[in-house]
């Protein structure tokens, strides 16, 4: 089964089975992770879209995936990037200091 | 009422079986999951003085644990374990199996709904509730809902939890089905969400929010 099997056009659809299936703790191919990457970009963006942290959360764990399998660094800067982004969005929403 | 035990923290089985007593619910089996060397020497002891069956199985919905739970043929199951079990097991008991969730419902089903709970600044508590298929989806028996207090961390927050409310609410809803005193409250699962696990960095900055919150 590949990623994209996984996932459906349904973006809470896809959190719950990325969760269910503890998704970051198996093997993929490293075809898979600009899959990967994609789909916690969606979700970093559906977390302030929606002002829903399930999303943020969620991406937080495939980007620790990523973190930790990946080899394409340029990619993975622009995701901690956004990574960064979110999580100051939301101490700001929250009214804690960025 | 014919009342077994199903757990993987022996520990947190006395606690649970110790409180219970005090308000005349008795068990009369506690059926160990996983059990490891030395973990269940304080139930056992506990079982000798009060006389309940302790068995041990290696896997909570494998054939042994059925054919034992079959044997007892309890009335009700209470569950103090965090696997899922199988509908062949859940359908067991005559009256219901029974679970405390550490949060309230049905607004936050699943995991950390303390944290996510405060992160949403929606309510802190326990549900007590009988087992269907979902996760946290069965119809309630019992809450109650914990304040948070200045100078509270999520520390406090959990012991709080833990000790005034969590095994209390369980033994409310158990009172509750032994004296056959109320209709399970259905919930209406839209009302609600299903949460995962919370990644370390969104936990510390929910730390950080109870904090602040509480600190004048």
């Amino acid at each position: 089964m590949t990623f994209s099997d996984l996932v459906t056009e349904d973006l809470e659809i896809a959190m719950h089975r990325i969760e269910v299936r503890r998704v970051w703790e198996n093997d993929w191919s490293e075809a898979d992770y600009p899959f990967f990457a994609d789909i916690s970009i969606a979700f970093m963006q559906a977390s302030q879209d929606l002002d829903d942290a399930r999303y943020l959360n969620t991406a937080l764990k495939l980007n620790d995936l990523l973190r930790l399998h990946w080899r394409d660094q340029l990619a993975l800067d622009e995701l901690t990037h956004r990574e960064d982004q979110a999580l100051v969005s939301l101490r700001t929403r929250l009214g804690l200091m960025p | 009422m014919k009342c077994c035990l199903l757990t993987s923290a022996p520990v947190a089985a006395v606690h649970f079986l110790y409180y219970a007593q005090t308000r005349r619910i008795k068990f009369s089996e506690v059926i160990v999951v996983e059990p490891t060397p030395g973990q269940s020497d304080l139930l056992h002891e506990y079982a000798g003085i009060n006389g309940f069956n302790v068995h041990e199985v290696d896997d909570p919905n494998n054939q042994t644990c059925q054919d034992l739970l079959c044997s007892i043929k309890p009335d009700v199951v209470v569950l103090i374990i965090s696997r899922i079990i199988t509908r062949r097991i859940l359908e067991i008991p005559n009256i219901a199996t029974v679970n405390a969730h550490a949060g309230i419902l049905p607004q936050y089903r699943g995991l950390d709904s303390r944290r996510w709970a405060i992160l949403e600044g929606g309510p802190v508590g326990v549900t007590c509730h009988l087992v269907d298929a979902g996760v946290d989806t069965g119809p309630i028996l019992a809450q109650r809902f914990l304040g948070i207090e200045r100078g509270d961390t999520i520390q406090t927050l959990s012991e709080r939890n833990y000790y005034v409310n969590k095994w209390q609410t369980l033994v409310d809803g158990l009172t509750r089905l032994k004296e056959n005193n109320m209709q399970p409250k259905l919930q209406r699962c839209s009302a609600g969400r299903q949460y995962f696990w919370m990644h370390s960095r969104l936990a510390r900055l929910v730390d950080e929010l109870l904090i602040y919150r509480t600190k004048s």
